[in-house]
């Protein structure tokens, strides 16, 4: 009973095991697409992303940067040291990589240079209009001062490189050197953009085939020990007297009787199980001094006899007959002669026809050697 | 016997437990992988350059544009986006020559083609990138010409040219992909440093053989030329007891613009003045004579003095220190910007 409790548990869990694996690889797939976000909130106009990042997580990136309402952006990706030198000692946010699947890890990295310490001077070469507006206003200029985002567009450090209001996309694959991305939000008023990083991801299915083939191995396993715990039922009834038997028992009679109430497919079977056992055990005996009589007497045609002889087709389940029951059909009419003169054939035609063939005469075909043997043992 | 199968089942299932909860981590662990994190190349060991192929074309092509875009109305206002330095004096008081004679020919055709590049490995700025021309239409002689990046923000402006001196042969530089080494005016690993290469070349054009540098300066058909002019005027002042000089000074500051060679040497390009003067007695008339100094004295009433100023770019080479090659200067530009009645 534990045997089967076992198998059965087996059985779920390799079942449960496989379909995990096949969930793995269809509903709990990771995306095709990795894409990460910045949240920069910092000083600067300006994000750069760390040397290493734009490749993250494959060669192929697409970059997509964002500003607020009408404003310009530009992305352009150069080599470190061009986009380092470009972006100078301005305040700026770095990205260094994922927080999260869905996050770039920013840092602030302020400006070297206080922008307030001489304001008439800040970005001058950049931003004249801006410095025009501060001698007038007098106060506090530099809380006041409009922010203007430089622009990087245009330089001819830039390898690739795109501006557009509102938001642009750049594609870039990797290649030899240290490359960086700046992401400039351009012009008055400017923020620095939030950037989308996107990589195609080949996503990896490692459960996949573990868990069907484990899953296919413990349902093997379940039914296995489902299949061989039947037997020892049987034998139990039996062999529980002497622990010895179980071996040699096994295979014979316990067959029919395992089939008997899982499938409750033969119940009459079961139930006539042993006088038939011993009735057809005699009946065999005489068919086959008669078949060893014909076969004596007609040395021609032993085979159709011999298969009868050793019950095989008996044994074949009905529905499979036709297949292997070719032979011996096909073989009678062609070499007849036998089938007139032997009452076994005759009596062996008709029982097939009525489909006894199977069950009686073959379990006693095969086993009643063993059936003896059983009887020996377990007396 | 009997024992062992009451004690089976226990463990089967504490066998199956473990399985069941091995194989829900390894579940869980296959679910949340993990984060990858920047992994950048080193930093290569030597410097690259700072140019690649593609970005110096488009480089020379944005200047070109540039100058031909100034060269076809002859305005010299847009030159400033892509042009500095000498050059940009130069082409200014050349565009300006060519719109008052009509004749494009005063500017120097500078062909945005390039034979070589020369590409800086500098890191920082300012940055400087070279490149020789194919032989022009007008089938003068190549030219070579100078770019610089001044700051990170700015572009790469043309700094400088010369036309170099006939069947010169030009040092050979380290291929584009392995980038040129820039080298220090005051950089002592040379037969002379740029600074003084080209202060003393300006000396030797002032003094010619009395020159204390003649020796290191082989004659070159820059100094030819300069000599011929020389003799022309003397020849037409001389009844007039007239004099004529010509005077070069090197820019003071900013002068000198050097890259490494392939052999240790340095190629170095510097700028100078020059001031010719041509007096006469009194009452007599010092008219200019070329078509540049036509235009640039415009209409004011010749005078017994005559004062042309030129902006000069020469290129020389300088080999190694202890090479024993000799500095071989490679071409010059000598462009009249400015004249004087007085």
């Amino acid at each position: 009973m534990l045997q089967r409790i076992i198998a059965a548990v087996l059985v779920v869990v390799g079942l449960v095991a496989a379909a995990l694996g096949v969930a793995s690889a269809t509903v709990w797939r990771d995306s095709d697409t990795v894409a990460a976000t910045t949240a920069y909130t910092g000083d600067g106009t300006m994000l750069v992303t760390d040397p290493g990042v734009l490749d993250l997580v494959d060669d192929d990136v697409t970059i997509r940067a964002t500003v607020p309402g009408e404003q310009q952006v530009t992305l352009a990706i150069g080599r470190d040291v061009d986009v380092t030198g470009w972006v100078g000692e301005d305040a700026h946010g770095t990205v260094t990589g994922l927080t999260d699947w869905e996050t770039l890890a920013t840092t602030a990295v302020a400006a070297q240079q206080e922008p307030a310490a001489d304001e008439e001077t800040p970005a001058d070469g950049e931003s004249p209009a801006a410095d025009e507006e501060t001698p007038a206003e007098g106060e506090t200029p530099a809380e006041e001062e409009p922010v203007v985002g430089p622009d990087p567009a245009g330089s001819d450090m830039w390898l690739a490189e795109t501006t557009g209001t509102g938001s642009v996309t750049l594609r870039w694959s990797d290649r030899p050197g240290r490359w960086q991305l700046l992401a400039a939000g351009v012009g008055e008023g400017a923020v620095a953009p939030t950037i989308e990083l996107s990589w195609p991801r080949e996503v990896e299915t490692p459960l996949l085939w573990p868990g069907v083939v484990g899953g296919a191995v413990l349902v093997l396993l379940g039914l296995g020990i489902g299949a061989a715990s039947l037997r020892p039922k049987r034998k139990q009834t039996s062999g529980r007297r002497s622990a010895t038997a179980a071996t040699p028992v096994v295979p014979a009679p316990s067959e029919p009787a395992a089939s008997g109430p899982d499938e409750g497919g033969a119940p009459a079977e079961t139930s006539t199980d042993t006088a038939q056992v011993r009735l057809l055990t005699r009946r065999e005996l005489r068919e086959r001094e008669e078949a060893e009589r014909l076969a004596q007497q007609q040395g021609r045609a032993p085979k159709p006899r011999r298969a009868w002889l050793t019950g095989q087709i008996p044994i074949v389940p009905r529905e499979r007959r036709p297949k292997t029951a070719a032979q011996p059909v096909v073989d009678p009419t062609r070499s007849h002669p036998t089938e007139q003169d032997s009452a076994a054939t005759r009596a062996d035609a008709w029982r097939r026809t009525w489909g006894f063939g199977a069950g009686t005469s073959s379990a006693p075909g095969t086993t009643s050697d063993e059936t003896d043997e059983t009887k020996d043992t377990s007396r | 016997m009997s024992t062992t199968r009451r004690h089976g089942p226990p463990f089967h299932r504490a066998r199956l437990a473990v399985a069941a909860a091995a194989a829900g981590t390894l579940l869980l662990a296959g679910c949340a992988a993990p984060l990858p994190t920047a992994e950048p190349e080193a930093t290569p060991a030597s410097p690259q350059p700072v140019l690649d192929d593609g970005q110096e074309t488009a480089v020379l092509e944005d200047v070109g544009a540039v100058l031909a875009a100034a060269s076809e109305e002859n305005d010299p206002k847009g030159l400033k986006a892509r042009v500095t330095g000498p050059a940009l004096t130069i082409r200014t008081s050349q565009l300006e020559v060519a719109k008052e004679r009509g004749d494009a020919d005063l500017v120097t055709e500078l062909p945005s083609e390039v034979q070589q590049v020369v590409i800086p490995t500098t890191q920082t700025w300012p940055r400087t990138s070279y490149a020789v021309s194919v032989q022009p239409e007008s089938m003068q002689s190549p030219r070579l010409t100078v770019y610089e990046q001044a700051t990170a923000r700015k572009p790469y402006k043309l700094w400088g040219w010369v036309r170099l001196f006939p069947n010169t042969t030009l040092p050979s530089f380290a291929a584009p992909e392995i980038g040129s080494e820039a080298v220090a005016p005051d950089d002592d690993s040379l037969l002379v440093s740029p600074t003084d290469a080209i202060a003393q070349y300006a000396d030797v054009l002032n003094l010619g053989s009395r020159s204390s540098f003649a020796d290191t300066f082989p004659d070159d058909s820059f100094r030819a030329l300069l000599a011929e002019r020389s003799k022309l005027w003397r020849d037409a002042l001389k009844p007039a007891d007239g004099k004529y000089s010509l005077k070069f000074t090197p820019d003071e500051d900013d002068a000198v613009r050097a890259v490494r060679t392939a052999d240790g040497g340095a190629l170095v390009v510097g700028t100078l003045t020059s001031r010719e003067t041509m007096t006469a007695e009194e009452g007599a008339v010092v008219p200019p004579s070329t078509e540049t100094e036509k235009a640039l004295f415009g209409d004011e009433d010749a005078s017994n003095v005559l004062k042309v100023g030129y902006d000069d770019v020469v290129a020389i080479y300088v080999p190694p220190a202890d090479s024993g090659e000799q500095v071989l200067v490679l071409g010059t530009e000598h462009v009249a910007t400015s004249i004087a009645n007085s």
